[in-house]
């Protein structure tokens, strides 16, 4: 190439540069045209997006209660059924399975690794002809409801980061729960109640902690947060008046300081103020919602046989469920329960076997007595645990007792009602129930898929926070959509 | 580049400039533009208009393929930097009004977005040569191998543009889009062979057993042909354990030679097996409704996996009501909620039987043409409360669990006519105010365990043909325990 030439054309004057900088100017200005919306701020649109508390499209679901079963069920002596772990009991797991993968700190120094097959039996139940263990013969009566996912999936190792991610999608704590993006993106359909409830019971199993982070609404606002019903005479704690208080009093007591808070909040503008007015009107129309929801009286016989002799002694798994079916018939979003004691790491099948007493009669009732009413179509139900458990024995090993450590890889839930595809096994793991090997789902899939069936975008979903949009999904999750009907 | 409008290559270079400038900003935007109507036309000339930056640039690139050095016979001073330019210029039109067409697509594919920035690269790309070719003479073998790029460029966008508007296969070897699609249908009306066998057959098996190729002498496109099985003779045999050929084939270990499909080729899956052989069972019945089947039968569960996401949900075509009496009719005891945001349709709850009233309802009548929903269980709704009720024409479903309600006035609800379900569980609703149910044509599930009927009753109702009867759970598990 010749310089002159070359010199001459990068030579670029004044004149010439301003009149290819008014082509750029006059183009952008009419593309700016066909953008409405350029010049507000993107956090405005997130906003609007979602303030009218409707779902993005026509939801499947209405409302979700999720049957946590804290401390991870294994998932061996329940739903996963591996004969040839029976075959090969007491066998080391071949390292071609466990290819390094790795293990918890309880047993990573543990010299062998001894297959435990299940000292339960297993059958076919329904026309899906799912296997169910013996533990569990009223969730084999309803398999045909159900839809059992075997390859669930989760990132953590150990119950706290474990459960925190389950239920906020991070593993690091302060995310909002799952319940309050709910409460968020689908506003309260009950002013008189929380949209967001959580009940706790325990079984007599190895039982790992529960705490209230675990229904935080991290930095949404405080509206969302999940409230606590306890077991006991009061349901909510300080909901009732004190004796010689009545109602009118209260009113005029809580008028008064809606008053003063009003004026702090004028003062400061800090919306937490606004949150507490709100929260102390809800707390005067709970006092007498919630006395109708804790009255037994009304139910009938038969359902209180079909929830078990448990049901009406408050605090335990059975009574939570029914508690749980009441609430959500009253608009509550989202209801979580916890039940723990499933930490098996030794004496397995004696715990799990209680376990399963506690549990089973009561979640296949719930199933059944929302199908019953014809609020299955609209209420998600969801059974299971953090993670699995090893395919392997941790700790002492006999042909009858045995202990299982944590494992993230593979693990079974089930789901029910809500547009979910009743009858259907889904995913598949491999012949030791190790590894997955067919239809993973893992927990952001998981959360975008119950979001999805409220009628919610996992990925429009969003709140600005510190400079970034959060999602429950955070930046992962993918719809399974072979389990939506 | 010393080019200004005087001069019409000036004038066209500033143009493609200005396009190119618009289409990068619109991109960048692209999530928030709102095209206006008017522009919709220019889109639409997108496939007219392609063509030229096509011919112009594949001329370009020929011409820059055979050009020789200053003073040969195959020397143009001009030639290739005019066609560049039109070249650059109707690409970024095209790209242009590319961008506008997919703006009307609400569904973008992976092929789409390919040729969309394939697309947008041609116009950048060429306008960014056609400056950098001053520097570059066409003769130059660079120059040659950037021409050659081009071409091959747009060969790709080309194909990929001609399979969005033509089809996926529109171009391939052995198009299988040669057969008729299947329609999308609800399982009500699917019929087993031709919504469940023939599109796995056409997967899985047409590319072999077809009229042109026809292994094994067996075509399987048709009914007929299918009957008429290959050379090794008929497709089944229900007589036979093992179902006759085609059944035992596909059954046969995959390394075996005679393994349908063939080693190497997309295999079925145990669905799909399953799928053949229950369908070879019975008869094979090549009219069989999917809905007639019993509930057990493998093949029902198979379409409730395939074909279970296919009911489309209800269109309300009503109006919306005023958001300002929507919203002047919730109270802290009455949700009054949109199904969804843009869906006209609403639904009511209520909720603390100590505050309400049977003026509530009344209350909702303006709203009677848009609420398809209404939940009024555990509420003290009396009998005569069912004559209001009765006003909201639009009712899709009606809770009344645990209500006041003796059934003496549920005739009136047959004024409904679209009401499809009725929940009476918990009242005292007795088997004689059954009978003006029956006679509601939309009717499909009405809810009456724990209510005054006896369970001979209950039975009696569930053998009823069209409404179907939910009577509630009897338990006969009896718990043992295990340890």
């Amino acid at each position: 190439m010749e310089k002159p030439v070359f010199d001459f054309g990068m030579n670029t004057n004044r004149r010439h540069f301003l009149s290819k900088l008014s082509l750029g100017i006059g183009s952008a200005a009419l593309g700016s045209l066909l953008v409405p919306d350029l010049f507000k701020s993107s956090a405005e649109n997130s906003v609007n997006d979602i303030v009218a508390g409707l779902p993005h499209f026509a939801p499947k679901a209405k409302r979700v209660i999720y049957l946590f079963q804290n401390g991870a069920p294994s998932q061996f002596e329940l739903f996963d059924h591996k004969p040839l772990l029976n075959k090969m009991f007491g066998e080391d797991l071949p390292e071609s399975i466990r290819a390094g993968q790795r293990l918890t700190g309880m047993t990573s120094n543990q010299t062998r690794f001894p297959l435990a097959g299940s000292i339960f039996d297993f059958k076919q139940y329904g026309s899906s002809g799912a296997w169910v263990s013996e533990l569990l013969p009223h969730t084999a009566r309803i398999v045909d409801d159900i839809c059992i996912i075997k390859s669930m999936n989760t990132d953590a190792i150990n119950h706290d980061p474990a459960l925190t991610f389950f239920q906020t999608g991070a593993q690091v704590g302060n995310r909002p729960s799952m319940g309050s993006w709910l409460s968020y993106g689908l506003g309260s359909e009950n002013q008189n109640l929380p949209g967001f409830c959580v009940l706790l019971s325990r079984g007599k199993g190895n039982g790992q902690g529960v705490y209230s982070k675990l229904w935080t609404n991290g930095f949404l606002d405080s509206v969302h947060q999940g409230v606590q019903f306890s077991s006991g005479e009061n349901p909510v704690l300080y909901l009732g008046d004190p004796k010689g208080m009545d109602r009118s009093e209260r009113r005029r007591m809580l008028d008064k300081l809606a008053k003063l808070n009003q004026g702090t909040f004028e003062e400061f503008g800090d919306p937490e103020v606004t949150a507490k007015i709100e929260q102390y009107e809800m707390a005067f129309r709970m006092q007498t919602a919630v006395p109708e929801i804790t009255d037994m009286s009304r139910e009938p016989e038969s359902v209180l046989k079909m929830y078990g002799p448990e049901c009406l002694k408050p605090g335990t798994y059975a009574a939570n469920c029914l508690l749980a079916r009441k609430l959500s018939e009253q608009g509550v979003r989202f209801i979580q329960l916890y039940h723990q004691g499933w930490d098996g790491h030794a004496s397995l099948p004696k715990e799990i076997a209680g376990q399963c007493m506690d549990v089973d009669q009561a979640s296949a009732a719930l199933v059944t007595d929302l199908k019953q009413r014809g609020l299955l179509d609209e209420t998600l139900v969801i059974w299971g645990g953090e993670f699995g458990r090893t395919n392997f024995c941790q700790g002492k090993f006999t042909k009858e007792d045995y202990g299982r450590d944590h494992h993230p890889r593979a693990f079974t839930i089930w789901m029910a009602g809500g547009g979910i595809k009743p009858g259907l096994v889904y995913g598949e793991t491999d012949d030791f129930g190790y590894n997955i090997i067919k239809d993973p789902v893992h927990v952001h899939d998981l959360h975008a898929t119950i979001l999805h069936q409220l009628g919610l975008d996992h990925e429009r979903l969003v709140f600005k926070h510190q400079g970034r949009r959060y999602r429950l999904t955070d930046v992962a999750g993918k719809l399974v959509k072979d389990i939506i009907s | 580049m010393r080019r200004y409008l005087s001069d019409w290559k000036g004038f066209v270079l500033n143009s493609a400039f200005f396009l190119n400038g618009l289409l990068i900003f619109l991109l960048f935007f692209e999530e928030r533009v709102v095209a206006p109507a008017w522009m919709f036309p220019i889109g639409r000339l997108h496939p007219a208009v392609l063509h030229f930056p096509l011919v112009v640039l594949l001329l370009y690139g020929f011409w820059v393929l055979i050009v020789e050095k200053e003073g040969s016979a195959r020397w143009n001073a001009e030639l290739a930097d005019t066609l560049l330019l039109l070249g650059a210029f109707t690409a970024c039109t095209a790209a242009f009004s590319g961008f506008l067409l997919s703006r009307e697509e609400s569904d973008a594919s992976q092929t789409l977005q390919w040729h969309k920035w394939l697309g947008t690269g041609t116009s950048i790309g060429s306008l960014a040569w056609y400056a950098a070719s001053k520097y570059l003479p066409a003769w130059r073998i660079p120059a040659k191998f950037v021409a050659a790029g081009f071409s091959a460029l747009l060969l790709v966008t080309g194909h990929m543009g001609g399979n969005l508007t033509h089809g996926e296969d529109f171009l391939a070897w052995s198009p299988a889009g040669a057969y008729d699609p299947v329609p999308l249908v609800s399982i009500d009306q699917a019929v087993v062979y031709d919504h469940l066998v023939q599109p796995v057959l056409r997967q899985k098996c047409y590319a072999c057993h077809n009229a042109d190729k026809a292994k094994g002498g067996l075509q399987m496109q048709s009914v007929a042909l299918l009957t008429k099985g290959g050379k090794s003779g008929m497709l089944w045999d229900t007589t036979s354990p093992d179902l006759g050929l085609m059944i035992s084939r596909v059954h046969l270990p995959l390394e075996d030679k005679k393994h349908m499909p063939p080693k190497g080729k997309a295999q079925l899956t145990e669905e799909e097996m399953l799928l053949l052989s229950e369908w070879v069972k019975l008869g094979p019945d090549f009219t069989q409704k999917v809905n007639a089947l019993p509930a057990q039968n493998p093949l029902s569960r198979y379409a409730a996996q395939v074909l279970g996401g296919n009911e489309a949900a209800e269109a309300y075509d009503f109006e919306a009501a005023d958001a300002a009496k929507v919203k002047e009719l919730n109270t802290n005891y009455r949700a009054v909620r949109h199904y969804a945001a843009g869906s006209p349709a609403l639904f009511v709850n209520f909720y603390n039987q100590a505050v309400f009233k049977s003026g509530d309802i009344g209350d909702l009548l303006p709203l009677k043409s848009q609420i398809v929903a209404m939940d009024l269980s555990k509420m003290p709704v009396k009998d005569e409360d069912l004559k209001t009720i009765a006003q909201f024409t639009e009712l899709r479903k009606l809770v009344l669990n645990f209500t006041d309600i003796k059934g003496n006035t549920l005739a009136e609800l047959a004024k409904l006519p679209k009401l499809k379900e009725l929940a009476l569980s918990g009242t005292a609703v007795g088997r004689v105010h059954m009978e003006p149910l029956s006679r509601m044509a939309s009717l499909q599930k009405v809810y009456v365990w724990s209510t005054a009927m006896t369970a001979d009753e209950l039975a009696a109702l569930r053998q009823d043909k069209k409404i179907r009867f939910e009577t509630g759970f009897t338990t006969d598990t009896t718990l043992t325990s295990l340890r």
